[in-house]
């Protein structure tokens, strides 16, 4: 005689796997309703002239033809967007390394030094901006003052039509923190042998840094590269806060003018096609970053 | 204490399974959200126990406004005198040439059910159905649209139907410093009529140090932080924005293009040129105090709410008028333009009758009384804090129904120094000559704000002529315009 026990309808594996989409379902629902419905319901809009308020009415391709053809401040906002991302990007990677390298020396009170240069990438971003005004102020500001006591007259900064997209990009390199800690744990990384190897085959110092340290660094630097692209396109709102777009939309960058065209002119059909065509700018510049990241780019584990 | 035993290939910690765990944790949360979900919130919630179905609980409604000691004060007066309603009051965001947050909530049906309001863009919005028509509620209780300011009920009016209850009212206002006056041995008691006047006074007054201008007399770009400034110069060469029927934009006609060049010729002439007075305005930026209070221009175009809040400064000796300068071609011409803050009803609410009795309390002298006893209690504790002489000068901001204005009259206005009192009666006069801001805006209304925002900088920093800074802007309103009554049409 057996004691034959009822067989469970599921495998142990099977309810591990329903319990863990049990578990995922609250974010899988999240992640539906707030991130790919509205993606979606954009991706509509732009064939539409939509003002929030009234029912949307199919336009087609309308907005999109309106913004090649009909909008000055599309391009200008392009513009000044890419002039944006061609000064900050480089900036940003050559502050963030030569930081990095700074605070990668062994000297008494380093870890102070890491935070100070951290802190300023963690301040509100709009605390940040409000601040950077005062420094900025042509007649007072702390730049301009320091420049004056050396006999130099400084620039109208943010009244300036040449200085202003400066003076952002100015403050945006203040927040190079984050970016320094990420190159300064890829420093950290860097095997010590590969510095002795070199040095043993008679290597300088610069010859170091351009044949150990930076290739080594590359996948890092590559990685700020990606996001700072990404991060520079959508500027807004140090702009939003500092210059509101001026003087005379100087400083209007893409995604200012994509707001106000949402927001403040209340044209979402509009501004819904301006998303996406920067959505495709951007994935088609991340995609020739990737592209071009092979050239570049040292994997030490594909050489193995 | 955990054990791990291998046949059944679960974790228990002391006698609870993982998965038991697990599978409670997910009921929890699968009951939670579920809940969650049945939970009434918002207006909704609160109109389904509203007018339509009395209750003994007091209905609680949403008023977006300013949260400020002010405002907290007189809602707790509200709440007071109507024991059956209570105010959650949430802040408005930026609304002045625009109003996305209200614009969004009531897009979703998710609106406040009472708002303040700029008229800046009110017609706009009007026209967008954004708020409640009232004609129905303001026949029913008698409220008699003659007892208001006619500008701002105007305003406030599109195709012939009221939108929403105007609260306060304001004008610009033309300042002038007395004191620089008498040391340039002009009247202080006469100001500027006329832009000849200002060119022959504005030198007179000027100072400097070496090559360097330490007071100005008179700078155009008043005050720092403002994009409209454009406007008043044209008016008061005779510009309007558009045409009578609110179809075309006239940004770029002759009134405009002058006000515009005279403007720039006045920064060139009397300014140091525009990167040494927009260097000097920069730093008054988002302040507190601005050049004219701090004695460094003589002469401004500003708005009349700054006749109390000149008189915190004991070393300012200032005087005003609501009559601004005119060009020559319009020597005698009263011209100004008003504007103010206004209450609406969210067009989809369910609690109607409690906002509009909010409604009618913020227009009343019940209101003016009890802004005025919080006002005053607070205006006293800066004077103190500031260590100001004498009395305080509570110059509150006037309203614009008349029952309610005579309140203030008598009140606050009767009480004040000779000089301010004078110089409200100005004030109160201008009104009555005033254009409202909502008419003068029309239908694209923040696009023409921006318009005079981008015409004025391109101009000033001379990155495009007047003429052609007001082309580019005329041709962005057209456009917007041009949609906006297609829409509409549509």
């Amino acid at each position: 005689m057996t004691n034959a026990q009822p067989k469970p309808r599921l495998t142990n594996a099977a309810r591990e796997a329903l319990t863990c989409y049990l578990f995922l379902l609250p974010w899988g629902i999240g992640f539906l309703a707030f991130v790919i419905g509205p993606v979606a319901a954009s991706f509509v809009l732009g064939f539409m002239d939509y003002e929030i308020v009234t029912p949307a009415r199919w336009v087609g391709l309308a907005n999109y033809i309106d913004l090649f053809t009909d909008d000055a401040r599309f391009g200008m906002s392009m513009g000044n967007t890419l002039y944006y991302v061609l000064v900050f990007v480089p900036l940003h990677i050559v502050v963030a390394l030569l930081l990095a390298l700074l605070l990668n020396q062994k000297a008494r009170g380093i870890a102070v030094y890491r935070t100070l240069f951290y802190v300023p990438s963690i301040v509100p971003i709009v605390a940040g901006a409000i601040l950077w005004v005062w420094i900025l102020q042509p007649e007072w500001g702390l730049i301009n003052s320091t420049l004056r006591s050396v006999g130099i007259e400084g620039p109208l900064w943010l009244a300036s039509l040449t200085w202003s997209k400066p003076a952002l990009i100015l403050m945006a390199l203040w927040g190079s923190g984050a970016a320094m800690i990420i190159v300064l744990a890829g420093l950290q990384g860097v095997p010590q042998h590969l510095y002795e190897a070199a040095e043993i085959d008679g290597a300088n110092p610069w010859q170091r840094f351009q044949h150990v340290t930076i290739p080594m660094l590359s996948p890092t630097l590559f990685f700020i590269l990606v996001l700072s692209v990404i991060a520079s396109f959508q500027v807004f709102t140090t702009a939003y806060v500092m210059t509101g777009g001026g003087p005379a939309e100087s400083t209007l960058f893409y995604m200012l003018y994509l707001y106000r065209r949402a927001f403040v002119l209340l044209d979402m059909g509009y501004a819904a096609s301006m998303a996406w065509i920067l959505f495709v700018a951007v994935l088609a510049l991340t995609l020739v970053n990737f592209k071009l990241a092979s050239r570049w780019v040292y994997y030490e584990a594909e050489q193995s | 204490m955990a054990r791990f035993t291998s046949d059944e290939k679960s974790v228990t910690h002391d006698g609870v399974s993982r998965r038991s765990f697990l599978k409670s944790t997910a009921a929890v949360t699968g009951l939670a959200l579920a809940a969650s979900a049945c939970v009434p919130a918002g207006p909704e919630a609160a109109g389904d126990s509203g007018m339509a179905a009395p209750s003994q609980e007091p209905v609680d409604i949403q008023i977006w406004w300013r949260i400020n000691p002010t405002t907290e004060g007189v809602i707790q007066v509200f709440q007071e005198q109507h024991p059956d309603i209570t105010v959650s009051l949430g802040d408005l965001g930026e609304a002045v040439y625009g109003t996305p947050k209200y614009v969004t909530a009531v897009a979703a049906g998710k609106g406040p059910d009472v708002s303040y309001q700029n008229r800046h863009t009110f017609r706009q919005f009007a026209s967008r159905n954004l708020y409640r028509p009232i004609e129905d509620l303001l026949e029913r209780d008698n409220l008699d649209k003659g007892n208001f300011m006619a500008g701002p009920i105007a305003d406030l009016t599109w195709q012939g139907t009221l939108y929403g209850l105007p609260h306060t009212a304001g004008t610009r206002y033309f300042f002038w410093n007395r004191t620089h006056f008498e040391e340039a041995g002009l009247d202080p008691d006469v100001g500027p009529e006329t832009w000849d006047d200002i060119m022959e006074m504005a030198p007179q007054l000027n100072k400097t140090e070496g090559d360097r201008i330490v007071r100005y007399g008179f700078l155009p770009h008043f005050p720092p932080g403002l994009s409209d400034q454009l406007l008043i110069y044209a008016m008061e060469n005779g510009g309007v924005s558009q045409s009578e029927d609110g179809r075309t934009n006239m940004l770029n006609t002759e009134p405009w293009v002058e006000a515009l060049e005279w403007c720039v010729n006045v920064i060139d002439e009397f300014g140091g040129g525009n990167a040494a007075a927009s260097s000097f305005m920069e730093g008054f930026a988002g302040q507190p105090v601005d050049p004219f209070a701090q004695g460094q221009v003589s002469m401004c175009s500003y708005g009349n709410w700054m006749i109390g809040r000149y008189a915190k400064f004991p070393d300012l000796d200032y005087d005003g008028t609501g009559l601004m300068p005119v060009s020559a071609s319009q020597e005698g011409a009263q011209v100004n333009w008003s504007c103010g803050w206004t209450f609406v009803i969210d067009p989809n609410t369910e609690l109607v009758e409690e906002g509009w009795e909010f409604l009618k309390w913020v227009i009343s002298e019940k209101y003016v009384r009890a802004a005025g006893t919080v006002g005053l209690a607070l205006e006293k504790e800066e004077w103190a804090r500031q260590q100001l002489p004498g009395e305080p000068i509570f110059a509150p901001t006037p309203p614009v129904y008349q029952p309610a204005m005579q309140f203030m009259l008598d009140e606050y206005y009767s009480v004040l120094p000779e000089r301010q009192k004078i110089m409200m009666e100005r004030y109160l006069e201008s009104e009555t000559f005033s254009v409202g801001c909502g008419q003068i805006a029309g239908l694209a209304a923040a696009e023409l704000w921006i318009g005079f925002k981008n015409a004025w900088e391109s101009a000033l920093t001379k990155k495009l002529t007047p003429r052609e800074a007001l082309e580019a802007s005329h041709a962005d309103v057209q456009k917007a315009l041009d949609a906006a009554w297609e829409n509409l049409e549509a």
